[in-house]
């Protein structure tokens, strides 16, 4: 899910910076620092909407360097266990497959995909039901449920379900 | 045979007794016979017979399963006198006279409440020696009496039985060594002398173990008693007495139990014939003759039955032991194989008998003896548990078979805290939390509502509760250390998805081991960590040596061992090593050449060319002996490792440098706009020496004349002090550089890099910028050798002078580290002259340069360039008279240009200089032969320098001399000037831009950018609706009219 | 760890911080980031080389998910969820999904149907139909 949260953090800014052009100086550096990053409290940081307030610098010892706390909103999408949200399917294997849901990955066990529909490979592994009706592919678009997320150092990877009512297949690729 | 000697041991040993009686006869008149055979029997029972005969057994059970049984402490307890094998054991055989199994069991045990030394006393100081028969046994019934009628508690606890064990201020145990062989002997000596002699001895008991060889054991209170005793013994050496620690002393007299209670459906293990090893569930107890049913997984080798069942020849048997399968009853039946089924009486169940042994449902059921199994610690892995499950069995029976798995927790299994799951009895399916853990017993605070707030469960009735999604810890097992995500509960197994693979790889993760686990090997953690990726120095995905000089990277790293996948290119080869087999890392960064002789570095992305992983591509993760390793994240095996022969590899990449583009397009641009004079050759420009011009600067291009560039250097100031890099760019005084270890370009000023410049290796990432997303290949062979082979080099002017587009500057400027690059044609380059005939206005344009044949390099170009070209006297010239190229006056177009191919042997590209040619061609006709602009065309918008200011405009010609007609004003509405192209800048369009393509083969086309990638452009040709990739600093803004 | 405090968006555990934010549709956030892409490409040269892969990939899947495209009808769309009581995560979850029934409804957001408020099924299928009545006049 997506959030918009506000967040603050200390922003270092060499002296050479100093002048007319800090404020902007200070939020380009933001944006470079902050957007794009991932934590397990607060998710991906898509993009940074504004700068509320930035604080008194406070000038660090001995490098002349300046601390300023700066609050700014911004855009996190942040995945939650048991969250139903859609992807778009990355790659499929024997084990099951990845999707994509904006920046976090998400992969669905083949234990999470229902027992009816079977592992097929070839040059576009998927998998399909018995009656071939429906069918997960690469580029498929899917309806999963988050079970579990695992946060690191620079990303967010859940696992998810499909083995649960109303959740699978929304679009087929093939089928358009 | 045990059997057998067991009796021959019995009478042996009533011989030597009778024997010794007699000798004692001699000395003290003794006169009483008592039936020690029946305890010496005993003792022999000690080692597992394979069969026991029945009152043996009636002796087990009487006496309780064997177990252990401190000596200096027996009867101490029920329990250690209901596992008691009885050994020697002076005092009590004396005591108890023929009855002693019984006495043993039972009437001892009361003795005990009196008083655990009182019963020795007596005996010993009884005068009981001429007692008769009848008085012994008359005590003895009063005694065992009187014993039935105390209720002893059958659950002794383990306080109780703490109590139990020796103190520092019971008799100690001795270890005295004596006659190898004759232990038991020397031990029954020590008894019968305490017989004779009574009170006087002053040793408790003596013990021979059958499993100790020379050495028996004594207690005694002191070390004096023991000598004392031993004194005049022929078979015991007295020398030397040890004391057993007290520690030790339960040890010493502890027996494995033998009889644990088999009940159905435990796990057991064969232990010998051919099914030895194999896992079997118990399906029948008989605890009377000591057997049980067994079900396992047949062996069976069907066709050598049949020969058997009818009895035919039995070839020689053969020494291997049929692979387990189900019985197949329809594949029996072909092979003629008497098939028959039957009901069984007992339990109704159908059998089918195959040649006297009986199957049921593909199983074997098999009835052997108790001894023939082993039920101690079997911990059956899931494979086996897997096979065992058949159709007809569902998952309940599974949990009730896990409790015997159970029985092999460590203590401290569940803590507080632990999701569990009732799994048994009365509360089965509760789910809780564990709040206390007693010892048996588990406190747990169930989670449906209106119940008691904790309820106490036999541990054995618990398992631990897991959902999909928790983020677990594996704690014991082979997969110890793994963490990962549950993926799916199957009854007691998890499915997770392991962590570890996922480490190392930042974006996508193809491939997870899914292992299975026990629920009960598995912690919940919620460690971020990505499990065990280490042991000692080594790590996963390491580069390693191994003992025999193999080499491989860990891809697994087990709970005691590391999978490797070997250094062998051809097929994949993992060997599971000991860390100990490992002799080192490899971290040595080394440099190897791809079939392209293209230096391929880590983190190269390389594509494999050939063998079974042809076509898969990744970034090279290590490089040894001219092995390269590659992570190919959708590669599903070895987490991900490929292994691959450099020299079947090509590069595809670099590092990229990033972030850059801008930059290098202006840069690129900046090069036009002031063209270097180069007079120092002027007899090159036969023509006005446009061509060469071009050749010359393009090669200056990007940091032309630069001498840095591509240079590997240090940086000595700043954040990035210390760090070494390439240099991609100069700047005036700054610094473009792709720092080698951080895989980032900085900037930095001139002043601070290192000077001591080496020319570096070549540069990965011109081939990038060069053909653009053209064929990477291509550019790839030629900047790597400029000096060396001329003829690269000659190819490489023409064409990218062809391209003429700036960016070829920049995949030829790295590569020429001389600054005036054309004195390196000249010298090194024969070849090069060649090339200038070709700059011929006239020549059909740059064919070579539409089609980009990935793979083909310079060779096919120019092939179809030459003929499309159709200018005869290419080729005729060209490839006809090969003139000494070494003329360098005739080169400006002369036809007989001399064709590099036969100066350059051996270059595979053939000509690779003639394709350029074409190039340049393209360029003249167009604008005229003249210079800088060429590519400037109308009706693009672009940056007009002009002394005090830049203004936007628009071409509406260019002229002749390659100067431009600019309308100024971004519509074109503006005054008109005519600009120099040098002052001239194309204005780089932006997604969604009309465009106008100023070079290749669609130059003059227009089109609509519909994407940019990096340096490519995607585009949109308008007339013939291609979408085509091309490179960004071809394409200029299109003025909207 | 006692499996209590646990994290389950379907019963609104997912964090005092994050409840109490402002959670936004798809559509929103489409809205958001495509903006700011086109303020980018104004400011910069190259606006690719300054949006970060997540910005990219979220882009991506914001448009490709978006059930409204039009910036009245995502503005109506939350108008009409917020008349009645949701969790902004409740309703951000409906917007995104657009369940058609009252059932699929509560599958997506097993949370809706606690504290009252809504009284039957009736009542989550009307504000069903307002939202397909939005996107019907989008």
């Amino acid at each position: 899910m997506f959030f918009h949260i506000v967040l603050e953090r200390n922003m270092q800014l060499h002296p050479r910076h100093f002048g007319r052009n800090l404020r902007e100086h200070l939020v380009s550096k933001l944006m470079k620092d902050v957007e794009g990053t991932c934590s397990g409290r607060h998710g991906f940081v898509v993009a940074i909407t504004g700068v509320d307030s930035i604080g008194k610098g406070l000038i660090r010892d001995g490098t002349g360097f300046v601390t300023f706390p700066v609050k700014y909103q911004c855009v996190v999408f942040r995945p939650f266990k048991g969250e139903i949200l859609e992807a778009v399917v990355t790659m499929v294997n024997k084990m099951g497959f990845f999707a994509e849901a904006g920046p976090v990955q998400i992969f669905v066990s083949n234990h999470l995909i229902p027992d009816d529909m079977e592992f097929q490979s070839g040059d576009m592994p998927n998998y399909t039901t018995s009656d071939g009706s429906v069918k997960i592919q690469k580029d498929s678009e899917v309806r999963l449920k988050i079970i579990g997320t695992r946060v690191d150092a620079t990303e967010i990877f859940c696992i998810g379900t499909i083995k649960d009512d109303f959740l699978g297949v929304i679009n087929d690729p093939t089928a358009v | 045979m045990p059997r057998r000697r067991d009796e021959d041991e019995e009478v042996e040993d009533d011989d030597y007794e009778d024997q010794y009686d007699e000798e004692e006869e001699e000395d003290d008149r003794s006169s009483r016979k008592r039936k020690r055979s029946d305890f010496i029997d005993d003792a022999a029972e000690e080692d597992d017979d394979e069969e026991e005969d029945d009152d043996d057994d009636e002796d087990y059970g009487g006496g309780g399963g064997g177990g252990r049984r401190p000596k200096p402490k027996k009867r101490g307890s029920q329990f250690f006198d209901l596992e008691a094998q009885v050994d020697s054991d002076e005092d009590e055989e004396e005591e108890e006279g023929e009855d002693d199994f019984i006495v043993d069991g039972g009437a001892d045990i009361p003795d005990e409440d009196d008083g655990r030394r009182m019963h020795r006393r007596p005996l010993l100081s009884r005068e009981d020696e001429q007692e008769d028969v009848e008085a012994l046994e008359r005590r003895i019934q009063a005694r065992y009496a009187r014993s039935s009628h105390t209720e002893y508690d059958e659950e002794t606890t383990d306080v109780e039985q703490q109590a139990l064990l020796p103190s520092v201020r019971d008799p100690k145990l001795w270890m005295v060594k004596c006659a190898i062989g004759r232990e038991r002997e020397a031990a029954v000596c020590l008894m019968q002398k305490c017989i004779d002699r009574g009170p006087e001895m002053q040793i408790r008991s003596a013990v021979a173990l059958d499993h100790l060889k020379n050495y028996i054991y004594v207690e005694a209170d002191k070390e004096a008693h023991v000598k004392e005793a031993c004194k005049g013994l022929r078979n015991i050496y007295s020398q030397k007495v040890m004391l057993v620690p007290i520690r030790e002393m339960t040890d010493v007299l502890s027996v494995e139990s033998k009889a644990i209670d088999l009940s159905r459906d435990t796990w057991v293990r064969m232990k010998i014939g051919n099914y030895k090893g194999d896992l079997a569930k118990v399906v029948d107890v008989d605890n009377v003759r000591q057997r049980v049913t067994v079900k396992l997984i047949p062996r069976i080798d069907l066709p050598a039955l049949a020969n058997k069942l009818e009895g035919r020849d039995v070839a020689k048997k053969k020494p291997f032991v049929p692979p387990p399968r189900f019985m197949n009853v329809d594949e029996a039946r072909e092979l003629h194989i008497r098939v028959e089924r039957r009901r069984d009486q007992m339990t109704g169940d159908y059998f089918e008998n195959i040649g006297g042994m009986l199957f049921k449902d593909g199983f074997l059921y098999k009835n052997v003896s108790m001894k023939s199994i082993s039920t101690q610690n079997i911990k059956p892995t899931f494979d086996e548990l897997e096979k065992f499950r058949s159709p007809g069995e569902n998952g309940e029976n599974d949990i009730a078979s896990l409790s015997t798995l159970f029985a092999n927790r460590k203590k401290g299994h569940f803590m507080k805290g632990d999701a569990v799951i009732v799994i048994k009895g009365d509360l089965k399916n509760l789910k809780g939390w564990v709040e206390k853990v007693d010892e048996e017993n588990v406190h747990i605070r169930p989670e449906m509502k209106g119940l008691p707030k904790t309820l106490a469960v036999n541990q054995k009735e618990l398992c631990k509760y897991f959902e999909p999604g928790n983020h677990v810890k594996v704690v014991s097992g082979t997969q110890e250390g793994a963490t990962g995500m549950v993926v799916k509960v199957e009854q007691h197994v998890l499915i997770i998805l392991s962590d570890t693979t996922k480490e190392h790889i930042h974006y996508s993760i193809t491939c997870f081991p899914q292992i299975r686990v026990f629920a009960d090997d598995v912690v919940e953690s919620s460690e971020v960590t990505t499990g065990i990726t280490k042991i000692g120095d080594y790590e996963l995905h390491d580069l390693v040596l191994l003992d025999n000089n193999s080499f491989g990277v860990v891809i697994r790293v087990e709970s005691e061992a590391f999978q490797v996948l070997k250094g062998v290119p051809d097929r994949p080869e993992v060997a599971l090593v000991k860390l100990r087999e490992i002799k080192c890392k490899l971290e040595k960064k080394s440099n190897v050449q791809d079939k392209n002789k293209n230096t391929v570095s880590v983190k190269d992305v390389v594509r494999i060319l050939e063998g079974s992983c042809k076509g898969k591509q990744g970034p090279v993760e290590h490089i040894f002996r001219g092995i390269l390793f590659i992570y190919d994240r959708h590669h599903l095996e070895h987490a991900g490792f490929i292994c691959a022969k450099a020299t079947s590899c090509v590069v595809v990449g670099g590092s990229r440098a990033n972030g850059g583009r801008n930059g290098d397009a202006y840069s690129r641009f900046d090069s036009l706009r002031t063209p270097p004079r180069i007079p120092q050759s002027p007899r090159r420009f036969p023509r006005g020496g446009p061509p060469v011009d071009y050749g010359g600067r393009h090669r200056g291009g990007r940091g032309r004349h630069d001498t840095l560039i591509g240079a590997t250097v240090k940086i000595r100031q700043g954040p990035d002090k210390g760090c070494k890099g390439r240099v991609l760019e100069v700047k005036g005084q700054s610094v473009r550089v792709e720092l080698e270890a951080r895989m980032k370009v900085v900037t930095v000023d001139r002043s601070i890099i290192s000077d001591n410049v080496e020319v570096s290796t070549p540069y990965r990432d011109a081939p990038r910028y060069g053909m653009g997303s053209e064929t990477p290949m291509h550019p790839s062979r030629t900047p790597l050798h400029p000096y060396m082979t001329p003829m690269r080099d000659a190819g490489a002017t023409p064409i990218h002078d062809g391209m003429r587009t700036p960016m070829r500057d920049r995949a030829w400027n790295p590569y020429t580290p001389m600054s005036p690059p054309r004195d390196n044609w000249e010298d090194g380059n024969p070849a090069s002259w060649g090339t200038s005939p070709q700059y011929q206005p006239g020549s059909p344009p740059s064919r070579a340069y539409e089609a980009p044949t990935p793979g083909s390099g310079w060779a096919n170009t120019p092939g179809g360039n030459y003929s499309e070209a159709g200018t005869p006297r290419d080729s005729s010239s060209g490839y006809a008279n090969a003139p000494s190229p070494y003329l360098p006056s005739t080169p400006g177009g002369q036809p007989m240009t001399p064709n590099s191919a036969s100066y350059l042997p051996g270059t595979p590209g053939g000509q690779p200089m003639t394709p350029g040619t074409g190039g340049l061609d393209v360029m003249s006709p167009v604008i005229g032969s003249d210079n800088e602009g060429p590519w400037f065309m109308p009706d693009i918008l672009v940056k007009v320098h002009r002394p005090g200011e830049d203004s936007v405009g628009v071409i509406r010609e260019v002229l002749p001399d390659g100067s431009c007609k600019v309308i100024l004003g971004s519509s074109g509405n503006g005054e008109t000037i005519t600009s120099l192209p040098n002052d001239i800048e194309i204005v780089p369009p932006r997604k969604n831009d009309k465009i106008k393509i100023m070079g290749g083969a669609q130059r003059g086309a227009t089109g609509k950018l519909i994407g940019v990638d990096g340096t490519d452009g995607i585009v949109k040709v308008d007339d013939t609706l291609d979408v085509k990739i091309l490179d960004m600093v071809i394409l200029a803004k299109l003025a909207q009219p | 760890m006692s499996g209590e405090e646990e994290e389950n968006a379907a019963e609104l555990k997912i964090g005092d911080e994050f409840l109490k934010a402002k959670c936004l549709m798809n559509c929103e956030v489409a809205l958001i980031l495509e903006h700011k892409y086109e303020q980018l490409q104004q400011t910069s040269e190259d606006p690719l080389n300054q949006i970060s892969q997540v910005f990219e990939k979220s882009l991506q899947y914001v448009k490709r998910f978006s059930r409204y495209k039009n910036p009245d009808a995502v503005r109506q769309v939350r108008e009409v969820l917020s008349r009645y009581q949701l969790a902004e995560f409740e309703l951000c979850v409906l917007g995104n999904l657009c369940p058609e029934t009252a059932e699929e409804a509560m599958a997506m957001v097993p949370s809706i149907t606690t504290k009252g408020r809504f009284q039957d099924d009736y009542a989550i299928d009307k504000m069903l139909n307002d939202l397909s009545m939005i996107k019907k006049f989008e």
